[in-house]
Order: structure tokens, then C-alpha cells, then sequence
């Protein structure tokens, strides 16, 4: 089995391309007779500064395998020091509220899932994932969520979710945040990750009318419809904010 | 109501109304009322410049004015932003009068705290010299917004920020405050928060009551009558950010508080649970 993923992603409308605070990364590993695949989206939060860098390194090392095995605030600990010397590596003197802000660390929420397939495993694949914060995953099959992860309705978006700080002193209460999700996936299913404001959207619309929101995802082919559909739906029910939409799809053979 | 998008295309608008009567010389605790004022006030300044942070600098998601009324009422900013009605909070951002080293409680990562020396901007000293004329602040407020509403008609509503000890004596401000609320944009009417520096010996902290009833005079009486009461979006905040445990009664009102809140309870995008 092999997965095909394509991504989408637009800056809030206003903002600048450079301004956006997600990130998305993806990576496939061989180890042994099992191929790895990762996948992981992250949202940086808005109200903190330097979110962009660390939602990247939070959405990167997460495909580098960084998360396996350890409590996530432990691996977490040298992605800070990674976001640390990267600002401090800029050389230039900040002004009083930058350094302020930096005392606070950086925010963002991740979102990362692990397919581990072997050979013998036919049509068939186990995954296993992680989430802090309200970037969600959805499990496909045919036209219908069979899974929806880690949040399943559009009532439980909040402003105030609890995300993983570049700032270890913030991430005290973080292991009773981290929401885990494992099982198995078929060939022909998709899963995919969307960051809040997409994921809030898609709910929704799914409760209104589930076939066309399935096509509305399926029928993405180019960024230009991804970038029309986002135009279109900002006027009615999607958020402005960052939108990320990574798409799986698990397909027979190599 | 009060759920336009704040962003650098549709600012909102904070007014500063601050007391600077010679009665703020009163002592207050360990200083004076009009040290306790230019406090509060530097701190919600700095903490609305550090909200609109970003790397690469300062957003201006805000307008800030400050009237100052005691000897006389008018624009009270200093340094090059003297005699300005209204600016953006960029130019606040990069223009305190001086910076102070102050300690600062931070969270050490093991549930305890520790001191951490940060910077602390001072736009405002102390200032306590003439009269309280409160009814004629909160006219030159009306002209103020009025203004800038006619030039932000769709945006989110101006938010005023007033701090006094509460002794008017111009006569009783309740009509210039009324009419104050009663300017609005399309997304609602202004937002006006009282916060009271009260000496007077039954006056225990407060923030936000539904009721007059733990009030300690007069004077707190018609600050809280004249506040406007908290959108249902700064009550939720309120209670799962601050504990607060709030109901939609709640008023925009605080006596001897902070007012932190009102500034942390304007979205302009994810604040995180765990951001300090």
C-alpha cells in the first residue's frame, strides 16, 4: 500500500503570504521491512510572535519522529532550544516588546499521524496519532467521517485551546492535553488534516449536507480551486483565519 | 453585536480617559491615587501593545487616544506624541518617555514562580493638579469617537478606558456617559469600562459586579451605573481564562482592579489558554 498526499494552504485573507502560521509536513521512512509514513499539520497562534517557526518545527519534527515513545514535553524541550537559537541567530537587538513577547514563547497546536505498513499487510495499514489543540484529522471511507479526530463537532471550537509552548515553563499542564488516537485503515481510505477554521467549516457544512461537503474536499484538483472555494465560503461560513488542508489518500500496491 | 473582525484593514479604537485631579495626590496604599492611575494605565498600554506583537513588529489592529482632565482636558500623551488625539498603537509602541526595570512573577515551569527583571515602558507619570471635571472628559470623549466612528462606521467599537477616583466636580457625569455608550458603529455601541481607585476604608477589590450592592459609596455607585455591561464573548473569557465566574449581568466596572481582562478579551485571533 502507498500513500498520495497533496496539500492546500492560504494565509487569513489580509495577511501576506509571509504571514502564514500554519505549517504542514509530511515524510516516509523505510526501517527494517516497514515503510513509515508521517504526516502533520500545525496552526501557530495568532496572539504569540515567531508562531510561523514554531508550528514548522513542531509539524517537521513530529514527521522526524521526534514524538515517538517520550512524554511530549520532553520532546519537545530540543525543538525550543531549536526555536530559541533561531531568533537569537537573527543578530538583531529587539525592541522592548519583542523581548517581552519572547518571554512568553511561541504557541501552536499539532496534529500528526503515523502509518506503519509492511508487506504482508495487504490492504490494510495501522496508524497511530497525536493532537494538541483544534487542528483536526478526519478518517474517510466512501462518502462518509467514520472517524473524526480530536474534536467531532463544530460546537467544541474554542478560542482558548491549551497548545504546545516554545517556552517549557507553559507547558506544565500539557500531558492532560494531548489527545491520542490509534487504529486501522483500509485501501481506498483518505484522512484529512485541516487546520481550526477549515476543520470548524467542514463540520459544519458535513451536518448541513453531507454529499456536498464530501465533493466540495474530493473535487480539490489545483491550489486555484482550493484558493476559490476558501474565497467563496470566507463570505458565508468559514472564519478568517490560516487554512491548511492536508489530503490522504491510501492506494493499492507500491 | 460586537463581532467585526479586528485586523489592520478594520482597527478598533481604544480612548484612555484618565483622572488627573489634584485629589489623585491623595495617598493610596503604599504611593498615591495618581501613581495607582499612571500605573494601571502603562500597564494596559503595554499590554496592548504586546497583544498586537508580532516578529516582525507592531500590528495595528488598534487606535489609541488618551484625554487627560484635571487643570484643564485634553490629549495627555508626552514626548513627540503631545497635544495627538488619536494614534496608532505602533507609534505608541515605539515611543515610551523612558523604560523602567521592574520584577516580574513568572512561571518557573515546576508550579512555582520566580522574579525575571523585564523592561516596563512608561508613557504616563503621575499627574494631580486642579479640578475633576469628569461631565466635560467624557464630552470631549463624544467628539473624539464620534470622529473616528465616522471613519470606521463597520469596524468593532471603540472600547474607553476610564480611571478616576470618581469625585466629578463638574456635576454628575451619568448623561455624558449615557450618551457616550449610545455612539455606535454597525458592530455595536462603545464599550465604556470604569475602573475606580477608591480610598475609602469599606472599598475592597471588585471586578466586574451585577450588582451595586458590595459598592462603597456614591462615587463607585455612578462609575458602576455608567458602565457599560461585558459582551457575552468577554464573559466567556472572563470565566475560562480568569476564573471569574461571571453572568451576563456583569458590568464593565472594577474597584481597585485590574482591567487587564477588557484589553485580553478583544480577539483578534488564537490566544492560547496557557499563554500568560
Amino acid at each position: 500500500m502507498r500513500i498520495e498526499s497533496d496539500c492546500f494552504a492560504l494565509p487569513k485573507a489580509g495577511n501576506r503570504r509571509d504571514e502564514y502560521e500554519d505549517a504542514s509536513h509530511s515524510s516516509t521512512h523505510v526501517h527494517k521491512e516497514t515503510t513509515i509514513c508521517r504526516f502533520a499539520i500545525a496552526d501557530g497562534a495568532s496572539e504569540s510572535s515567531f508562531a510561523d517557526l514554531w508550528a514548522n518545527l513542531l509539524a517537521s519534527g513530529y514527521c522526524y519522529g521526534r514524538f515517538d515513545g517520550k512524554p511530549l514535553h520532553k520532546s519537545v524541550s530540543p525543538l525550543s532550544k531549536a526555536w530559541q537559537r533561531k531568533i537569537n541567530g537573527s543578530g538583531r537587538e529587539l525592541p522592548w516588546y519583542a523581548q517581552e513577547k519572547l518571554s512568553s514563547g511561541a504557541f501552536s497546536t499539532l496534529a500528526g499521524i503515523t502509518f506503519r505498513m509492511t508487506a504482508e499487510d495487504g490492504a490494510a495499514a495501522a496508524f497511530d496519532a497525536i493532537a494538541v489543540g483544534d487542528s483536526c484529522m478526519f478518517h474517510v471511507r466512501g462518502d462518509a467521517i467514520i472517524a473524526s479526530f480530536p474534536l467531532s463537532t463544530a460546537d467544541e471550537f474554542q478560542h482558548r485551546p491549551v497548545l504546545i509552548s516554545s517556552n517549557a515553563a507553559n507547558n506544565g499542564q500539557l500531558k492532560s492535553f494531548v489527545s491520542k488516537w490509534s487504529g486501522t485503515a483500509e485501501a481506498g481510505d483518505a484522512f484529512w488534516l485541516m487546520t481550526d477554521a477549515l476543520a470548524c467549516w467542514f463540520l459544519t457544512r458535513y451536518k448541513e449536507d453531507r454529499s456536498s461537503a464530501m465533493k466540495q474536499i474530493n473535487s480539490l484538483a489545483s491550489e486555484q480551486d482550493f484558493h476559490h472555494l476558501v474565497q467563496e465560503e470566507r463570505r458565508r461560513l468559514l472564519k478568517n483565519d490560516d487554512v491548511t488542508l492536508l489530503r490522504l489518500k491510501l492506494v493499492k500496491g507500491k | 453585536m460586537y463581532s467585526a473582525e479586528i485586523s489592520r484593514s478594520n482597527p478598533s479604537c481604544f480612548l484612555f480617559v484618565i483622572d488627573q485631579s489634584g485629589s489623585m495626590s491623595d495617598p493610596f496604599g503604599a504611593s498615591t491615587k495618581a501613581e495607582s492611575v499612571s500605573d494601571a494605565i502603562n500597564r494596559l498600554l503595554q499590554n496592548l501593545v504586546i497583544k498586537c506583537a508580532k516578529s516582525e513588529g507592531i500590528r495595528d489592529y488598534y487606535h489609541v487616544g488618551v484625554i487627560g482632565y484635571g487643570a484643564g482636558v485634553g490629549p495627555a500623551f508626552g514626548g513627540v506624541l503631545a497635544g495627538k488625539e488619536m494614534v496608532s498603537i505602533s507609534e505608541i509602541a515605539d515611543n515610551p518617555t523612558k523604560l523602567d526595570k521592574r520584577l516580574k512573577k513568572v512561571p518557573d515551569g515546576a508550579g512555582g514562580l520566580v522574579d525575571q527583571l523585564v523592561k516596563f515602558p512608561v508613557w504616563f507619570e503621575p499627574v494631580a493638579n486642579g479640578g475633576t471635571p469628569m461631565c466635560e472628559a467624557m464630552r470631549t470623549a463624544h467628539t473624539v469617537l464620534s470622529q473616528w466612528i465616522s471613519e470606521y462606521t463597520h469596524c468593532f467599537p471603540p472600547v474607553v478606558i476610564h480611571i478616576t477616583d470618581g469625585e466629578s466636580t463638574d456635576g454628575d457625569p451619568t448623561p455624558e456617559m449615557e450618551q457616550l455608550r449610545a455612539l455606535s458603529t454597525d458592530d455595536g455601541q462603545v464599550l465604556l469600562f470604569n475602573l475606580h481607585i477608591s480610598d475609602s476604608p469599606s472599598a475592597a477589590e471588585l471586578r466586574f459586579p451585577e450588582t451595586a450592592d458590595a459598592l462603597p459609596d456614591s462615587y463607585s455607585r455612578v462609575l458602576y451605573e455608567g458602565a457599560s455591561p461585558l459582551t457575552p464573548f468577554m464573559i466567556r473569557v472572563a470565566n475560562q481564562e480568569y476564573d471569574l465566574n461571571l453572568s451576563d449581568g456583569a458590568r464593565g466596572f472594577v474597584l481597585n482592579a485590574d482591567l487587564t481582562l477588557v484589553i485580553q478579551a478583544l480577539d483578534i485571533g488564537t490566544r492560547p489558554a496557557n499563554l500568560r
